[in-house]
């Protein structure tokens, strides 16, 4: 891996992890001391900094880093993390977010931060050091009377000493001790504990020993060391020892970079880093093996976890523990992804994937020439090799496969942040999370649906007020959903708003000259004219979402996916909006007709089905196609019309098909001469040449080699409505 | 060991430590028991050890119950030591003020 | 005052090495040469630590750790065994006797300061 590949794999390794801090900060806002989140917060920085720190980013590592402390500080509950702290933890994530950009943006990595840059992260800093960062607890508050819970200091090493009353007779004298404790460093706070508290009813034994000692202990020295200086009494004393918080984030440090063959016994673990002494293992050990073995649920019995006796026996804190647990179970789950997991240039993938396309097509000629041939035994080995193809490209297909979820939840962000700007309460439901597509066309769908949330959060979502008013929860829901539905995505926006106000919709599209006051048409008819260009409902457009620019932006985006918008909307109840995608833009499921002198491809996901025409049942209404179909009446255009290529060899009497097509709710007909059954093949674009060319989305080379047109159907569908409006407004 | 009036106070001398602590406890309940204020000479103490401490801080809670005052009139360097390691100064009413500390070696 | 250990060992050179260390750290010493030597010299005298060997003739350590902890002076003086890794059994034996402390041969003479200082500061 060169260093420009590794720049930006780390690039987008920040992207993940800031995605995922963002994710945690609006768990915090929901919960603010959930562990699990101020952890995420925290690990996003830390990562970012260890990493940005190995590219030697100095503004990432600085910027970071204080962050990092800071919420290390808030994840020890030694500062409490406010709406306001939150609100700055956004923005330094926004930051963090901007300083990546600056050096993705800087091809030599060596340019100055702009004074911008800086002036911003130094602000945000300054932020944070006025947020009060809590003293660590005063030592005066520590409680011996209770040893089995330390308090923990910030800096300092707390070590709790329990003499029992054979000590001073076996020669142990605890203050020969704390004497030698003090050579190794500072004993800042002795709290010493003599129980008895009735000199009358309690015996005392003069030659018995009832201390007890708590001691906050300032030294460099190590566990190890410190562990030493009882290793006579340990017959005599229970001793506990607690590292400071420095050495707490050394052990995490160490936990980090330590190999991964190291890590498959907690207790090694721990004393390899230094965080456990191995008497501290060893006593823990034996009290794991007396320990009464517990009986699962499922019969099974299991001895006490090893770290929880090491926590009640104050040798540890619980989130070391913690810690090296995660490290365990991070390893463990490094391991088996390093297996199941590889990491592979997108460029590379779509290389594959368009050889699997030509090998696709290959594969087809390879068929027809057989067939021409007439060569019969090569007909299984086609067959076979068919088979095999499809199987690759199916395969081939699945690698660029990912779940929507992550971009899904990335909405989370835009609806907090529009509902907050504008006063208004809005829960954001995604499900579906785990449904896969393609990531081209994950990529490719952010912005439409980053606009029709936006337009969804402005312009449905009513002011709390209202809704109270008008009997619905002040709490408005938005639902995202996807689903998979026949060989394609489906992503639904759901809305419990205002919805769309037909009459003003179509008011404004008269007034804009769209459709004509005597035009009829139908509720769903009107909705869409949303989609068409230069319309707002809205008097006064916000600068959240587009100023009436955008839905019909929105449509086109989508539609250049070979996909479809559908709208659905009740005045008052909310507004459902539906895009259905394909899963993938490399290759199609087609079938082929032939209409004329040509052929065509029609996605197969489209066709309902294929009948014979019957030209008795059609009519001609208003310059319109239309055939009854089993009692439905069906539109239908006839592609030899469309594309003006009749074949003049073809008899007038010659049976012609009907392929039913369905896009969205809809259905219509297509009339072709001959049907030319399936095929797999790989989109062409049309090239520029082509590009305002309507009704087609593409291009394929058969297997014979000549080339047919890809429809679209939606837009084929959409030249009919034109046809038809213009021909009622003659 | 001399005991003069109410209030006098009770010099300790030599060794406070385990060796001696059974006598020095004895000492120590006969002195408490018909007083008006715990008061402990230990200018002349030259050694204590961790038995030593635990028969002063017995001391001072027998005082306590018998809601008499309890101090130290004297403490040599060995007993400073000891109240010093463990900051237990506060503990014993401070040092004597009206005393010089005296190094009991 | 300066605190007075006592060194039991029935090598004279082991006994010298150790009481230069001992002496050089401030403390006060009384050599001795087997269990029996140990407690003729005692006699009464106060010391704060005695620092013994295992295998001695005449009288072994764990033999004098058993005849100290019977003596008023001295029952409740810090003992530690000199032992080597060999003996197990004997390390045990010591300190069922009442040996709490005990260094392991051979040694360092800082290890020695060390481990003597755990129990009694110059």
């Amino acid at each position: 891996m060169n260093l420009d590949s590794a720049r930006q794999a780390f690039i987008e390794e920040v992207a993940e992890l800031l995605q995922l801090m963002e994710d945690a900060l609006l768990a915090l806002e929901e919960n603010p001391e959930d562990p699990e989140s101020l952890n995420e917060v925290f690990r996003a920085m830390h990562t970012i900094k260890g990493t940005g720190g190995v590219f030697g980013y100095t503004p990432i590592v600085d910027f970071t880093h204080t962050v990092e402390t800071l919420m290390d500080a808030v994840r020890s509950g030694r500062m409490a993390l406010s709406k306001a702290l939150i609100e700055t933890l956004f923005e330094c994530r926004d930051h963090t977010s901007a300083l990546i950009d600056f050096i993705a943006a800087d091809k030599t990595g060596t340019a100055p931060l702009s004074s911008e840059l800086q002036r911003a992260g130094d602000a945000l800093l300054a932020r944070l050091g006025h947020a009060p960062v809590a003293s660590p607890l005063p030592v005066a508050a520590l409680n011996f009377d209770t040893p089995k819970s330390l308090p923990e200091a910030n800096d300092l090493w707390m070590i709790s000493l329990e003499f029992k009353r054979d000590a001073l007779r076996n020669g142990m004298d605890p203050l020969s001790f704390l004497r030698y404790l003090g050579s190794l460093g500072e004993l800042v706070h002795v709290a010493t504990l003599f129980p008895i508290v009735s000199t009358a009813s309690e015996h005392f034994d003069p030659e018995s020993c009832y201390l007890s000692f708590g001691i906050a202990f300032r030294s460099d020295a190590d566990k190890r060391t410190i562990a030493g200086v009882f290793e006579f009494a340990d017959e005599d004393c229970e001793i506990r020892i607690l590292e400071p918080d420095s050495a707490h984030h050394r052990y995490i440090e160490l936990l980090e970079t330590i190999p991964h063959e190291q890590v498959d016994c907690m207790g090694d673990l721990l004393v390899s880093i230094g965080a456990l002494t191995p008497f501290e293992l060893v006593r823990a050990l034996k009290t794991q093996e007396t320990a009464p073995q517990t009986i699962d649920s499922d019969g099974s019995t299991s001895k006490r976890r090893l770290g929880e006796i090491l926590v009640e026996q104050g040798s540890i804190k619980p989130n070391v523990i913690e810690h090296a647990v995660k490290t365990q179970e991070n390893v463990r789950a490094k391991r088996q992804e390093e297996n199941r997991v590889i990491r592979v240039d997108a460029q590379r993938l779509g290389h594959l994937i368009d050889l699997v396309g030509e090998l696709v097509t290959s594969s087809a000629a390879i068929r027809v020439m057989v067939k021409r041939a007439g060569i019969d035994n090569m007909t299984e080995v086609v067959d076979g090799v068919d088979y095999l193809v499809s199987e690759i490209r199916d395969n081939a297909l699945q690698l660029r496969m990912v779940a929507i979820g992550e971009s899904l939840s990335r909405f989370r962000r835009v609806v907090r942040d529009v509902s907050q700007e504008l006063g208004k309460s809005i829960e954001l439901i995604i499900t579906g999370g785990e449904t896969e597509l393609d990531k081209t066309v994950v990529e490719k769908i952010t912005d439409p649906l980053t606009h029709l949330i936006r337009n969804a959060v402005d312009h449905g979502i009513e002011m709390p007020a209202i809704r109270q008013a008008a009997g619905k929860l002040t709490t408005g829901t938005i639902h995202l959903n996807a689903y998979h539905d026949s060989g394609h995505i489906v992503i639904e926006i759901n809305d419990d708003g205002a919805g769309l106000d037909a009459a003003r919709i179509r008011a404004k599209a008269e007034l804009k000259g769209l459709i004509k006051p005597e035009d009829v048409l139908t509720h769903e008819e009107i909705l869409r004219l949303i989609f068409a260009p230069g319309l707002s409902t809205k008097d006064q457009a916000t600068n959240l979402s587009g100023r009436g620019v955008g839905m019909d932006v929105v449509r086109r985006n989508i539609e250049a996916l070979r996909g479809t918008v559908e709208l659905e909307s009740q005045f008052g109840i909310g507004t459902k909006i539906t895009i259905i995608l394909p899963l993938t833009l490399a290759i199609i499921e087609g079938f082929l007709v032939g209409a004329g002198r040509d052929q065509y491809v029609i996605p197969l996901s489209q066709v309902a089905e294929c009948v014979e025409m019957n030209v008795n049942e059609t009519r001609k209404h208003r310059g319109e196609h239309y055939i009854n179909l089993r009692g439905e009446v069906l539109p239908f255009i006839r592609l030899t019309d469309l594309f003006e290529n009749a074949d003049s060899t073809r008899t007038v009497n010659q049976r012609e098909s009907l392929v039913v097509v369905r896009f969205g709710h809809h259905k219509m007909g297509l009339v072709v001469d001959t049907l030319l059954g399936e095929l797999q093949t790989v989109i062409k674009p049309l090239g520029k040449l082509f590009e305002r060319l309507r009704g087609v989305a593409g291009a394929t080379i058969l297997g014979t080699g000549d080339i047919a047109l890809i429809l679209d159907v939606a837009e084929l569908a959409t030249i009919g409505h034109i046809h038809r409006h213009s021909i009622s407004k003659q | 060991m001399n005991v003069a009036a109410e209030d006098a106070a009770l010099v300790l001398e030599g060794e406070l430590t385990i060796y001696t602590a059974t006598a020095t406890l004895a000492t120590l309940r006969d002195y408490l028991s018909d007083r008006k204020v715990c008061a402990l000479n230990l200018s002349a103490v030259t050694e204590m050890d961790s038995a030593g401490l635990q028969l002063l801080l017995w001391a001072r809670r027998m005082a306590a119950e018998q809601r008499i005052r309890f101090q130290l009139v004297g403490v040599s360097q060995a007993v400073v030591s000891v109240i010093d390691l463990l900051q237990i100064e506060p503990l014993f009413g401070g040092y004597p003020t009206d005393l010089t500390v005296e190094n009991a070696t | 005052m300066a605190k007075t250990i006592m060194v039991v060992d029935d090598s004279a050179s082991l006994r010298n090495v150790v009481g230069i260390a001992l002496k050089s750290a401030g403390y006060d010493v009384i050599e001795a040469s087997d269990g029996r030597d140990a407690l003729a010299k005692l006699n009464g005298q106060k010391v704060h630590l005695i620092v013994s060997d295992v295998n001695m003739p005449n009288m072994d350590g764990i033999t004098l750790v058993r005849e100290l902890k019977q003596l008023p002076n001295y029952k409740f003086t810090p003992i530690m065994m000199l032992t080597t890794e060999s003996q197990p059994e004997k390390k045990q034996a010591a300190r069922d006797a009442g040996a709490k402390a005990w260094l392991l041969k051979p040694f360092q003479p800082p290890m020695l300061l060390d481990a003597v200082a755990k129990l009694v500061l110059p």
